[in-house]
């Protein structure tokens, strides 16, 4: 494979080194640049998007939608974050219009208003890794998933959660205590299923 | 939040997540973004074809005005024959003397050789001795500079004589060495042996090719065209620019003409409509609003009643929806959905089309000018705010539109100062799209559709 200017240099472009000429020639419109900053990012994005859907060609499906749009309103990006946070940013946006309108999810994605808060447990340890964390996260109903990941993971109060979903802010609380109880009782049933399993075979 | 474990841990875990995207997913990007660069070439593609044809429509214009040479009008049953537009230090005029003596003694040597060449005819001594001549000449100014730079026009403008006689007016051309008038004679003529009258006069009653009308050259009163008029109705072969502007309703709709059938099953559930009224919302249908455009237009005669056109057209169409607060976002505006509030939102289409069309006049010629046009449009959709509908609300993306439409449009119209140098077009015009608006969304199997008026102004050349 031909390295360019910025073939193994992702470290330096984390350190912001690189940053700033990546972006420059990726504002020019340069095919190997543009490259370069899809490598750099599509994998930790793909992640983003895979959380937010069921499916993985819909996780794919809004990674290019997200990065035609990086890649469209990156000169609007003035460099006051992480660039990575501001891609992430958009991908998470991408994924809640691809959640509002595609057919596959607009109907789960119905909130009842409910006030009644589900009580879990606190703080359980949590012992999956990444990857079977968020299958177990992917398999909660659409709209327990979507407010997980902006509360859990994006980190999103449940203030701004209510705005973007258009709905109140104790909806949004409710329905992150039901997800993440129901989660934390996945998670063990999970923990005790992986213990039979090891008994089993002693 | 910030303190919990349990999320601090989902967060660590869940961020060291990365999954590799296939290597289809890249070049998917790629075409994509490669296509909305293209996209933006679109309208300076546009723009630049505008040009053209206005560069195109001025040389001909030009060309037309350049190629006149004469136009001819009878005032008081005199005929007046008018001077050619050539450059007053290109040209010698010698006017008001009979043919005969213009070419024998004081037309150049030029035309005399080319009249002469032109057989029996052509020759002027043998043209009826009473006839007239004005016999123009066109001599080449020697300068050193200007003299190459001219020359063009010099020859476009290379009108050997203009005879007037009692009974009308002919013309010769140098280049051609025929005799024109009214009609270009393209057979041998004989003076000795017939009229120039009656030959014309029987030519047409035969429909004989050996005339044809002669661009530019109008005789009012003439005793030759009059009762001939109506069996040679003039056929305006050349083109003519002009502006047209269109004002009226545009329109959404999913059945002809922008109207709504029905929104069921309803796109769209807003969360909102079960806490407020205990039903599910629904999203506001697009109502119609303000439409107008604007370009240039060029037109060319292709029968005695009907002629074709192409132009070059800004358009602006508009629909309103019914929304609730607004709501901000990183890249997208969000509007909630019905049920928390009621302003109006104006979702505004920019497009620039290209019209191909045709008009046929429904009346006869000396009856009131009614006309049908015709047209078929292509259109680029340039931007839009127009708001889609999601679960929660309304959000803009103008990615969901299709961005080339076609479409057909059909009006009556009323010409009036027909005669003038400037003529104005009005009448009730209709159009709708065959493209569909979007293929997903609020606006899925939906259409544009517009109703209103259109005018056109053209711009004749000098009569």
């Amino acid at each position: 494979m031909q390295r360019n200017a910025y073939s193994g240099c992702q470290p330096c472009i984390l350190r912001g080194m690189d940053h700033d000429q990546l972006l420059r020639d990726c504002l020019k419109h340069k095919p190997e640049a543009q490259k370069e900053l899809y490598d750099l990012f599509a994998p930790s994005m793909l992640a983003v998007c895979y959380r937010y859907t069921k499916n993985m060609d819909d996780a794919e499906n809004i990674l290019q939608d997200g990065f035609v749009r990086v890649f469209q309103y990156l000169k609007k990006y003035r460099g006051e974050g992480e660039l990575g946070a501001w891609i992430r940013k958009i991908m998470v946006n991408t994924a809640l219009n691809y959640l509002k309108t595609s057919r596959n999810y607009q109907y789960d994605l119905l909130f009842e208003d409910s006030s009644m808060h589900v009580v879990s447990a606190d703080d359980p340890e949590v012992k999956l890794n990444a990857k079977e964390l968020a299958n177990l996260v992917r398999q909660l109903p659409t709209g327990f998933q979507t407010i997980f990941n902006l509360y859990a993971v994006e980190g999103y109060k449940h203030t701004e959660i209510a705005t973007m979903l258009g709905i109140n802010e104790g909806t949004s609380r409710s329905q992150y205590a039901r997800a993440r109880a129901l989660l934390i009782e996945w998670m063990e049933r999970t923990s005790l299923k992986e213990k039979g399993e090891r008994y089993g075979r002693k | 939040m910030e303190g919990n474990k349990f999320e601090k841990e989902i967060r660590r875990e869940l961020e060291g997540l990365k999954i590799t995207p296939s290597d289809q997913s890249w070049k998917n990007v790629e075409n994509r973004i490669r296509k909305k660069r293209d996209r933006r070439l679109v309208p300076v593609l546009f723009v630049l074809l505008g040009l053209c044809l206005a560069t195109g429509g001025y040389w001909v214009w030009n060309s037309i005005n350049g190629n006149e040479g004469r136009s001819v009008a009878s005032e008081n049953g005199s005929v007046v024959v008018k001077k050619p537009t050539v450059h007053d230090s290109m040209r010698n005029i010698t006017e008001g003397q009979p043919l005969e003596k213009g070419v024998e003694k004081d037309a150049p040597e030029k035309v005399n050789e080319k009249i002469a060449s032109s057989g029996n005819q052509k020759k002027p001594s043998e043209v009826k001795p009473q006839v007239e001549a004005r016999v123009e000449t066109v001599q080449q100014k020697n300068t050193e500079i200007k003299a190459k730079k001219d020359e063009a026009k010099v020859k476009r403008a290379r009108i050997a004589a203009i005879v007037s006689y009692p009974e009308g007016v002919i013309a010769i051309d140098s280049n051609k060495a025929q005799i024109t008038g009214i009609t270009k004679i393209n057979s041998e003529f004989n003076a000795d042996e017939i009229s120039i009258d009656k030959f014309i006069r029987e030519n047409i009653q035969r429909g004989s090719s050996a005339i044809a009308p002669v661009n530019g050259l109008t005789l009012l009163h003439s005793p030759i065209a009059t009762p001939e008029k109506n069996s040679i109705r003039k056929v305006n072969k050349k083109w003519i620019l002009g502006f047209i502007f269109s004002a009226g309703l545009s329109q959404i709709g999913n059945s002809f003409l922008g109207a709504e059938k029905s929104m069921d099953p309803p796109i769209m559930n807003f969360p909102g409509g079960s806490v407020n009224n205990g039903s599910p919302g629904l999203p506001s249908v697009p109502k119609h609003s303000v439409a107008f455009g604007g370009g240039v237009v060029a037109k060319k005669g292709i029968s005695p009643s009907s002629q074709i056109s192409v132009g070059i057209n800004y358009k602006y169409y508009s629909t309103t929806n019914v929304v609730g607060y607004r709501i901000g976002a990183t890249t997208d505006y969000y509007y909630s959905g019905n049920q928390f509030g009621s302003s109006t939102y104006h979702n505004s289409f920019h497009f620039i089309e290209i019209p191909i069309g045709l008009d046929v006049r429904l009346t006869k010629p000396n009856k009131f000018p009614l006309y049908w046009s015709g047209n078929i449009y292509v259109s680029e959709l340039l931007s839009t705010n127009a708001l889609q509908s999601g679960t929660n609300g309304y959000f803009s993306d103008d990615g969901l539109f299709n961005k080339t439409y076609v479409g057909l449009g059909s009006g009556f119209s009323i010409t009036a100062f027909s005669n003038q140098k400037l003529s104005l077009t009005v009448g009730p015009y209709v159009r709708y799209d065959l493209s569909k608006v979007a293929n997903k969304g609020l606006y899925d199997d939906r259409h544009f559709a517009f109703l209103g008026l259109r005018s056109e102004i053209l711009i004749h050349r000098k009569k």
